[in-house]
């Protein structure tokens, strides 16, 4: 298992987090760095894209949670795109879609947020 | 209520029910009453009786703790024992699992997920042998769906005097018979309260809920004193709630005077039981519910007083500690009466710090053992999903980032390991929910052959072979190469030429 890369890629008004690989613990820090990174534009909405992640554990759910519960607390939103239909089941049945919103695309995630400006 | 108990007065609806499940042009069918008519025990008992009719037998769900219609289907698959698909939509995933299983699924307490009323009825157009019983208080109103309106329990004429015996078959008085006999085993229908028997249970309608509430009191009060309660809150109910139906009020009636009937402390702990998602055991009640006028040894005896009054049954499922629910119609009394106390938040508070201290204790465990996937540890928690879940989401509501992750980790242990510990009816997946080519890669990787081997036996790339073994997995629910191995060869396909 590849342990996650992220790449960061502004399309506005939103900050897109592209994850690749593994979600696991060890993520802890590189998504903190990531997401930090993404914020310092002035980003209010983050998208964390899923599309490459091949492979998600406890401790990497862990690691999302932490960070969409400490972005809330900032007045910052949280959006995930790119959850395989088991991981999207899982998320929901954790009741967390109700605080970080997950669209089917990144384009379903960009209308809803113009939608919503 | 006990679930434990036979179910009285209901032979002939159970009757019934399975003379309309083995009609073959009844596939979806729906036991619609009001709370407290007793759906879920003639679901049950129904699903008991037939499910050796099914060569893939009953799987009953229950969706009390299922409030969002698109939890239905991750719901069922979890009960069936599988993953979803990776690739496949939940109903897409689901309908090819049960496709060629003869298999009634049993869906309780529907009324909450009326929204997911498609997914079912397209499940079953898409599974020609599958057949649904739900219970639910409102019909599903799909097209393929045949309804079956519980009736209240057979009542006595109360025109007549019968002769004890013949009384004492009529299904409502049946019922009170036996549950007064359970808190009461000396008592017996005589021709002295014969008349008030009779009266009670047409006062309650013949509602079995009301009526078992009423006769759990045998143990403190006369029959007479019952029936003078219960007449005494209809009147207060008939004045103030005009617009219910009658059905409605009685059960109100005998949920309202066997509450009002409860200690003042049994009272205080009935309303903060309402906090737990389900279900609970004696420890977690003695830590959230013991503070502000009850203490910490108090609980025991109080839930005692609630199981002596009917209001909490006591789970037979057995194996663990022994775990303690409101049924569903009490249960959301309970909310009412919390509500309304001013003590909700703080309940509320307490049951969300009393599981962050379960999901921490889990962790220690498990990092104790150096596995972070402790079969042992995670299943001992495993009945706390739904409470799980609610301290999960009041951690990420209140900002409590660390606890939130830690609730997020033990939770999604939990509920992955649930699927994994039932993975029965995978087995019963044929042959035809693979195409060709994915058989012919089944046999090989059946046979040890990596993806590569693969590729190059079959001269096809190896990303191509990569995507039908992934396939393959999310088909057959699986999730390692050796649980194709172990399904292929008990198909045969392993004699199969690899070429």
């Amino acid at each position: 298992m590849q342990s996650v890369k992220i790449a960061i890629r502004r399309v506005a008004p939103l900050m897109i987090l592209d994850l690749d690989g593994a979600v696991t613990g060890s993520a802890d820090e590189a998504l903190r760095t990531a997401y930090a990174n993404a914020s310092a534009e002035a980003a209010r909405d983050v998208l964390l894209n899923f599309g490459g992640v091949d492979h998600m554990d406890s401790t990497g759910i862990s690691v999302i949670i932490a960070l969409l519960t400490e972005a809330r607390q900032r007045q910052q939103r949280l959006m995930i795109t790119g959850l395989s239909a088991h991981y999207r089941k899982i998320f929901d049945f954790m009741g967390l879609a109700q605080y970080a919103p997950v669209f089917e695309s990144e384009e379903a995630a960009l209308a809803w947020i113009t939608q919503h400006h | 209520m006990d679930h434990a108990a036979p179910l009285i007065g209901r032979a002939d609806e159970v009757r019934k029910v399975i003379r309309y499940l083995l009609q073959p042009d009844v596939r979806l069918l729906t036991l619609t009453g009001p709370g407290g008519i007793g759906k879920s025990r003639l679901v049950e008992a129904a699903a008991d009786a037939i499910a050796g009719a099914f060569a893939d037998g009953a799987h009953v769900v229950d969706l009390a703790s299922v409030g969002d219609p698109t939890f239905v289907l991750p719901a069922i698959a979890q009960v069936l024992g599988q993953h979803e698909s990776a690739a496949a939509p939940a109903l897409e995933h689901l309908s090819m699992l049960l496709h060629d299983l003869r298999l009634l699924l049993v869906l309780d307490n529907f009324e909450q997920v009326l929204d997911a009323a498609a997914l079912i009825a397209a499940l079953v157009a898409a599974c020609p042998t599958l057949k649904v019983l739900v219970a639910s208080r409102s019909p599903l109103r799909v097209e393929c769906e045949r309804e079956f309106a519980i009736p209240p329990l057979g009542l006595p004429d109360p025109s007549a005097a019968p002769a004890i015996d013949t009384l004492a078959a009529v299904p409502s008085v049946a019922l009170f018979i036996n549950r007064a006999q359970a808190v009461l085993p000396e008592w017996r229908l005589t021709h002295s309260n014969a008349a008030v028997i009779s009266q009670l249970c047409l006062r309650l309608d013949g509602l079995p809920l009301a009526i078992e509430l009423a006769a759990g009191r045998m143990k403190i009060l006369s029959e007479h004193d019952i029936l003078r309660r219960v007449v005494d809150r209809l009147d207060v109910l008939a004045g103030s709630a005009r617009d219910r139906p009658d059905r409605h009020r009685s059960l109100r009636a005998a949920m309202d005077w066997s509450h009002d009937l409860l200690s003042g402390q049994g009272q205080v702990l009935f309303r903060r039981l309402a906090v737990f998602a389900g279900g609970w055991t004696l420890a977690a009640a003695e830590i959230v519910c013991a503070c502000d006028g009850i203490a910490e040894d108090d609980v025991l005896d109080l839930l005692a007083e609630l199981v002596d009054g009917s209001l909490v049954s006591v789970d037979p499922s057995g194996g663990g500690a022994r775990r303690y629910r409101l049924l569903e119609t009490i249960r959301q009394y309970a909310v009412e009466k919390l509500d309304l106390s001013g003590e909700a938040g703080i309940l509320r508070q307490r049951h969300a710090t009393y599981f962050q201290s379960i999901a921490l204790q889990v962790d220690v465990a498990l990092s104790k053992t150096g596995t972070p996937d402790n079969r042992s540890a995670i299943a001992e928690v495993g009945p706390e999903r739904d409470n799980l879940r609610q301290a999960l989401q009041w951690s990420v509501d209140q900002a409590q980032a660390e606890h939130a992750a830690r609730l997020g980790g033990v939770l999604w242990q939990v509920l992955e390991q649930a699927v994994v510990r039932h993975p029965q009816p995978t087995k019963a997946i044929g042959t035809s929910a693979l195409t060709a080519r994915e058989l012919e890669v089944a046999a090989l990787v059946a046979r040890g052959f990596s993806n590569q081997a693969v590729a190059d036996e079959l001269v096809i790339g190896r990303r191509t072979a990569e995507t039908h073994v992934e396939r393959i997995l999310n088909k057959l629910g699986f999730d390692s190469r050796t649980q194709i191995g172990v399904w292929a060869a008990e198909r045969g396909l392993l004699n199969a030429p690899a070429d």
